[in-house]
């Protein structure tokens, strides 16, 4: 087995929440909304590690947070450099020889080369691409940034070098042209070819095909695929939609209300579904046999999901859970592996 | 290469877009047109043109508030200003025995209509005296069209103290008068019954009118006498040793050199209560109006586009730095502070011979320092709202410094907002410029406002030629950037295009 390429610990990422007059008077203590809350997953090397989950869940934080859009609150994120990086970055950031904290104090040289390892695609190709600049542009912004190429004519080679890769050919007819002149599909392929200019060897894939038709949803997903195969890539795929999960993930871990309840190898955990959210979800999947069409499926959780300012003791799922204890009310379930390489954190499943 | 290649096409296409409509035409059509005017006038400036303006001596051979020689198409009586440059004219000269060198010149002056002349003066400026030139007799006499001679004045000038080392510069003015006018009248008009108050002030009807008296006993009356006139001036030069020619070549070459017969209109604007030349100062007014006015909008925009960005791009403790300068900014009552600023400038730069344009630039400073505070709002929110936008998250995911991000992702699109808010704000300054004016916080230059600004001083009213001009050129400029910011807007917010 590979090793691991990000090892994530206790990640938190709380956003508080501004305080009325009368509170801030009243020395109440400041309130949060804990959009991320304690999680721990390793992406292994050639991974497509996803998170899945409903809206709000804080999947797309995570996301945020490993390519370091926003600061986590705490945590450690540690990420393994690859051999030609290793040489910029100093001896006492490194840990067992390879790893560096992404969430620590890093120098300005080491943080712009591991913003250039790690990067996103987002889920609005319409809002990601600026519509005031022609895509050569756009794909020359990275190379700009970090020094690519000695020049003009050779970072256009470049470009279209990665416009050919993510299939839009020939790149000569596409240099020139401004996102409001692509389908959703095509700006989603400018994105992607974004993402992978500067030779990442993660990407994290915020929801990439849910604004697609979802005629070319496929093609782009297989797209990624290829290009992970390719260029050896890593990707965390964030995703609500656990039929895509199950496309193309080899590991999936599901997110609810800012934690991770299950996770696992995909086949295991939609296979065989152990927490009572991850089995709702994959009930609440359509079915492919016309003969059940009529039939109307039964939902075993109930209501709407609770605001992340005002989270549920205990297990987060209790108000929801049909199969609801008192301890669940009471203590947070541990993590446990029910069989090999498949978590669950519920108190069904620990031995007491 | 490129990056000037795109803003030409995007100034082009700008142009294109600003053409296609009428208030757009009409702006660019006025634009052009204060532009060049502008241009012109900086060319000819004079460099030394704030200090002309406010020295009363250059402009004394001129009417003092005199109408616009073409008023006397509208019906008013016109007599134009009659200047008589010595310097290329040819003067009989005769050398005598003594060592005296006398120069004659004769000038004719025709009086066509029913009106006396408002004055006669001689102006030497700057004239190199020799240094053996001792003394020169200054003789002024007018012969009438009816053969009667009028002694108008007689002096002499005595060079002996002035003349130490080398040559001296001859800088005097010679006027009427009064007793050598007075005395020649009486030689000339034996039996009539002149009253020598009269004449003290009236002098120039007993010189260019017909003296009647049909009653022995009454006193002597003075009408209109139209016809030629012939002035006559000597200059009696007392020389030791030969000097002629070094005389003829100082005259050649002084500064002014001119007897001037003072009419009641003046040139194409008229002149002020100083004899100032309205057409000069409104000319030169252009190209200080367009400063005033682009000077002060490019600095507060500049100031408010900056401001603002940073503001909204950093957040956190700079916002809210910024945001309450602002609000203290926007409480300080303008008025008052601008009151004592003049004056206190009117004190520091008493003795600076540059004060006036010192005063404006202070003025100007104030103005831009409390100008920029509303657009550093509006582009405060337009940033905030441009940098949650994804693409500048994108950005940022690359590595993308945050400098990079201002000038690449955020200010291409503040630019049309900012552009029609310069334009917006250009006639403002040159409003607040003129209005201070006229409210006494005035610097004296010759800007449209200033000009404005004395007439309200002398309270003159009926000197429309003194207020109606530079009134109607501060409308007009204003005007030119008003209907330009329409049609911008037009072009940046196509929701208004029909």
């Amino acid at each position: 087995m590979s090793e691991p390429k990000l090892v994530v610990e206790g990640l938190k990422k709380y956003f508080p929440i501004r305080r009325g007059i009368t509170e801030a008077l009243t020395f109440k203590p400041p309130r949060y909304v804990k959009a991320v809350d304690g999680i721990s997953f390793e992406v292994f090397e050639g991974d497509v590690f996803c998170l899945v989950g409903e809206s709000g869940c804080g999947k797309t934080t995570t996301g945020r947070l490993i390519v370091r859009l926003i600061e986590a609150t705490d945590g450690r994120m540690r990420y393994k450099v690859s051999e030609e990086l290793k040489n910029q970055i100093p001896e006492d950031l490194l840990q067992d020889g390879k790893y560096v904290d992404l969430l620590g104090k890093l120098p300005k040289n080491v943080d712009k080369a591991l913003r250039k390892d790690t990067q996103i695609i987002f889920q609005d190709p319409y809002g990601s691409l600026n519509p005031r600049m022609t895509l050569k542009d756009i794909l020359n912004e990275p190379l700009q940034v970090h020094n690519i190429g000695a020049s003009e004519s050779e970072r256009l080679e470049i470009i279209h070098r990665a416009l050919s890769e993510v299939k839009l050919t020939p790149p000569e007819e596409f240099v020139d042209r401004y996102p409001h002149m692509l389908s959703g599909g095509q700006r989603q392929r400018v994105a992607i070819a974004r993402a992978i200019i500067l030779n990442p060897s993660l990407v994290v894939a915020d929801e990439p095909v849910s604004m697609l038709d979802v005629s070319i949803r496929a093609e782009i997903l297989q797209l990624m695929l290829d290009l992970k195969a390719a260029r050896n890539l890593s990707y965390v795929f964030i995703t609500h939609d656990l039929a895509v999960a199950n496309y193309i993930c080899n590991r999936i871990a599901v997110m609810y209300l800012g934690k991770i309840v299950e996770m696992g190898i995909t086949d295991k955990v939609i296979g065989n579904p152990q927490h009572p959210y991850t089995q709702a979800l994959v009930a609440a999947v359509p079915e492919p046999d016309p003969k059940n069409r009529l039939r109307i499926k039964e939902v075993p959780i109930k209501g709407e999901i609770p605001s992340a300012a005002n989270i549920p003791s205990g297990c987060r799922l209790h108000p929801r859970c049909p199969y609801a204890m008192d301890i669940c009310s009471k203590e947070e379930p541990p993590m446990v592996e029910v069989e090999k390489d498949h978590y669950v954190s519920c108190w069904l499943h620990t031995k007491k | 290469m490129s990056f000037i290649a795109r803003v030409y096409a995007g100034l082009s296409w700008l142009r294109r877009e600003v053409l296609s409509q009428f208030s757009g035409k009409v702006a660019i059509a006025l634009l052009v047109a204060i532009v060049a005017v502008s241009i012109y006038a900086a060319a000819t400036m004079p460099s030394n043109y704030n200090v002309i303006w406010n020295y009363p001596l250059y402009w004394e051979a001129n009417p003092k508030n005199s109408p616009p020689e073409w008023s006397t198409y509208f019906g008013t009586t016109c007599l134009t200003n009659q200047v008589y440059d010595l310097r290329t004219a040819t003067p009989r000269i005769s050398v005598d025995e003594e060592g005296r060198v006398r120069l004659t010149y004769n000038m004719t002056y025709t009086l066509d209509v029913k009106s006396y002349p408002r004055a006669l003066i001689l102006i030497v400026d700057s004239m190199t005296i020799p240094a053996n030139v001792r003394n020169v007799r200054v003789l002024n006499t007018i012969v009438k069209p009816d053969g009667k001679q009028i002694q108008v004045f007689d002096d002499l000038v005595d060079f002996t103290k002035n003349v130490t080392a080398g040559s001296f510069k001859f800088t005097q003015t010679f006027r009427p008068e009064l007793d050598k006018i007075y005395n020649s009248l009486l030689l000339n008009y034996i039996n009539y019954n002149i009253d020598p108050n009269d004449v003290g002030v009236n002098y120039l009807s007993y010189i260019f009118g017909e003296i009647t008296q049909p009653d022995p006993k009454s006193t002597a009356r003075t009408t209109y006498l139209t016809g030629r006139y012939v002035i006559s001036l000597t200059l009696d030069f007392r020389v030791e040793g030969v000097a002629q020619e070094l005389l003829l070549r100082s005259i050649k070459n002084a500064a002014r050199f001119e007897y001037v017969v003072v009419g009641t209109c003046y040139g194409l604007m008229g002149t002020d209560y100083q004899g100032r030349d309205l057409a000069m100062g409104l000319l030169y007014g252009f190209p200080i109006a367009l400063l005033i006015g682009l000077g002060t909008a490019l600095m507060s925009t500049g100031l408010g586009l900056l401001a603002g960005m940073v503001s909204g791009y950093y957040g956190g403790f700079i916002d809210e730095f910024i945001q309450r300068f602002i609000d203290v900014l926007g409480s300080i009552p303008l008025l008052p502070i601008l009151i004592l600023v003049a004056a206190a400038a009117q004190t520091a730069f008493g003795a600076d011979p540059n004060k006036p344009v010192l005063m404006l630039l202070t003025i100007l400073g104030v103005l831009v320092l409390f100008g920029w505070g509303g657009l550093a709002i509006v582009v405060r929110s337009m940033t905030l709202s441009i940098k949650s936008e994804l693409y500048v998250e994108a950005a940022k995911s690359i590595g993308a410094s945050n400098f990079r991000i201002l000038i690449k992702h955020i200010l291409p699109q503040l630019v049309p907002y900012i552009a029609a808010s310069l334009v917006y704000s250009t006639p403002n300054a040159i409003l607040t410029e003129a209005g201070l004016s006229v409210l006494g916080i005035y610097h004296g230059l010759p800007t449209w406002g200033g000009i404005l600004a004395e007439a309200r001083t002398q309270g003159r009213v009926e000197y429309w030629w003194w207020i109606f001009p530079p009134g109607l050129l501060i409308a007009i400029t204003s005007l030119t950037f008003v209907l330009l910011g329409l049609a911008l807007e037009k072009v940046v917010e196509p929701r208004l295009r029909r």
